[in-house]
């Protein structure tokens, strides 16, 4: 227990931040979706409510703010206190290395778990006030697709955070090699493979959604989503591996 | 000396930087041939680096988002390692201590701007292609006559919050006043105001859509306004870092 509040003390800032970010933007959305609705889309008809709330939120400005800042809460960790001078007491804990990391990364799993069920969360129970409503099936489906690719940024950065020893460093790679790789992951010869993450999370392009009427359709991709988490794994057990032998003097 | 601590400080971001939008206008130039036949449409060669670069989604995205790490550092990161008794000590003012990593931020994010026009029209003559090295180094004034408000704005924020919260809320800044130039009626009739197509040209009168190349005139009015933001938020940071209690 102790170990899991002293990763939440250490990414709490970031996580309030992150939250509060999408929480407000999703309200914002909704609350003026008529204002907004009709600056955005002045030259571009959006019939529906359901329409408008997937183009701003799920395939929008929200799920970029997601997954640009959601793999920021796996920076930090030993690297980062080895730079303050207080990696002695953290490796002086009873504790091994990897319990050190896996409570950083549950921590930060669940983390990136509630900011994925904000959008739902907001915008179904806003919706109701403008006269509006949206389902909150559709809402939940969406939030599984992006606690699952969140988790996967996040265990690639936290195996930054691990390999690299400067903060700066890690952020800038991480940002670096997020950017090339989404534009490769969204070309047309590569999107077969289903890697996008920006089409995952959206749906944009991807067999489970119905461009006609921006929803999902049928079930949640299991598959798609599989190799997702087996990223994620691989990651972390990178990140677990390279921990273990590093001197930390 | 206090310049060559900022450039010690910041030297991996920036050499890392330069490399990736090295790398990225190597491949936008050599991989040319497969990136162009994804098209829908075909272009010319012009207008294909314009959208692959200087447009929205393209290097220039990248640009921005290196110039905003630029902009981190500084001395309350400095106080969480324990290190800025130790730079604080030193003989010279707080003043000249924020103004000397304001320059070596604003010089490589100068540099940084000039890998593009430095590298595309070289590696486009060397694959038997053409782009303007007029039009590159214009592009160059653009980006930092903007990119030095991006910096500004991390710069700022460096001083009042952590490392992870500058980072997060800087960007969000961006977002939100990007947002805010075109849902704002006021602000969205005003195209020059914003500073994401000033970089890029769209929609700017000095632009031509065609070929995607500048014509006429630099926007020097908007430059000069964003060279005055960006000495105001500099002057700002310097006015938080000299109150600052450093316990």
């Amino acid at each position: 227990v102790k170990l899991w509040y002293k990763a939440w003390r250490e990414s709490q800032v970031r996580f309030l931040l992150l939250a509060s970010m999408v929480a407000g933007l999703c309200a914002v959305f909704v609350l003026f979706h008529v204002a907004i609705n009709a600056r955005i889309h002045a030259s571009v008809a959006v019939p529906t409510y359901v329409g408008y709330i997937y183009g701003v939120t799920y395939a929008g400005s929200v799920r970029g703010l997601f997954t640009l800042l959601s793999p920021l809460l796996g920076l930090g960790g030993l690297q980062r206190e080895r730079a303050q001078h207080t990696d002695g007491f953290t490796l002086a804990l009873p504790v091994s290395r990897r319990a050190l990391l896996a409570a950083r990364v549950v921590v930060g799993v669940l983390q990136i778990v509630v900011v994925s069920l904000l959008p739902a969360m907001v915008i179904c129970g806003l919706s109701p006030l403008v006269q509006a409503s949206y389902p909150w099936l559709q809402a939940l489906q969406f939030s599984v697709l992006w606690a699952v690719v969140g988790s996967a940024g996040f265990a690639a950065w936290v195996f930054a955070s691990v390999v690299f020893s400067s903060e700066y460093t890690a952020l800038t790679v991480c940002w670096v090699a997020s950017f090339f790789a989404a534009r490769e992951l969204q070309r047309p010869s590569v999107r077969p493979l289903h890697l996008a993450w920006n089409y995952i999370m959206s749906g944009r392009n991807m067999p489970y959604f119905d461009a006609r009427t921006d929803q999902l359709i049928g079930p949640i991709p299991i598959e798609i989503l599989l190799v997702q988490i087996v990223i994620a794994l691989s990651f972390l057990v990178a990140a677990a591996w390279v921990l273990d032998r590093q001197d930390f003097a | 000396m206090l310049a060559y601590k900022a450039w010690r400080e910041s030297r991996t971001r920036f050499l890392l930087s330069s490399v990736s939008l090295a790398w990225g206008c190597s491949v936008v130039v050599l991989m040319q041939g497969s990136l162009r036949a994804e098209l829908h449409a075909p272009m010319p060669y012009s207008k294909y680096i314009w959208s692959a670069v200087y447009k929205s989604n393209g290097l220039r995205d990248l640009y921005l988002v290196l110039v905003l790490m630029l902009g981190l550092g500084g001395l309350l990161p400095e106080r969480a390692r324990g290190t800025s008794g130790f730079t604080l000590a030193l003989p010279v003012s707080r003043f000249r201590l924020v103004a000397t990593r304001a320059m070596v931020g604003l010089a490589e994010l100068t540099l940084l701007a000039c890998v593009p026009a430095v590298l595309l029209p070289i590696v486009s003559q060397w694959l038997g292609e053409w782009y303007s090295t007029r039009q590159a180094w214009q592009f160059v004034v653009l980006w930092v006559g903007c990119g030095s408000v991006v910096f500004s704005v991390a710069f700022v924020c460096s001083t009042l919050l952590g490392e992870y919260a500058t980072w997060v809320v800087s960007f969000v800044i961006l977002l939100l006043y990007s947002a805010l130039v075109h849902l704002v009626p006021v602000l969205a009739r005003r195209p020059m105001l914003d500073l994401f197509d000033l970089m890029s040209g769209a929609v700017m009168p000095y632009f031509h859509d065609a070929d995607a190349t500048l014509r006429g005139p630099l926007p020097w009015e908007p430059l000069m306004i964003m060279a005055g933001l960006t000495s105001a938020f500099v002057a700002t940071a310097i006015r938080i870092t000299v109150h600052q209690e450093f316990p």
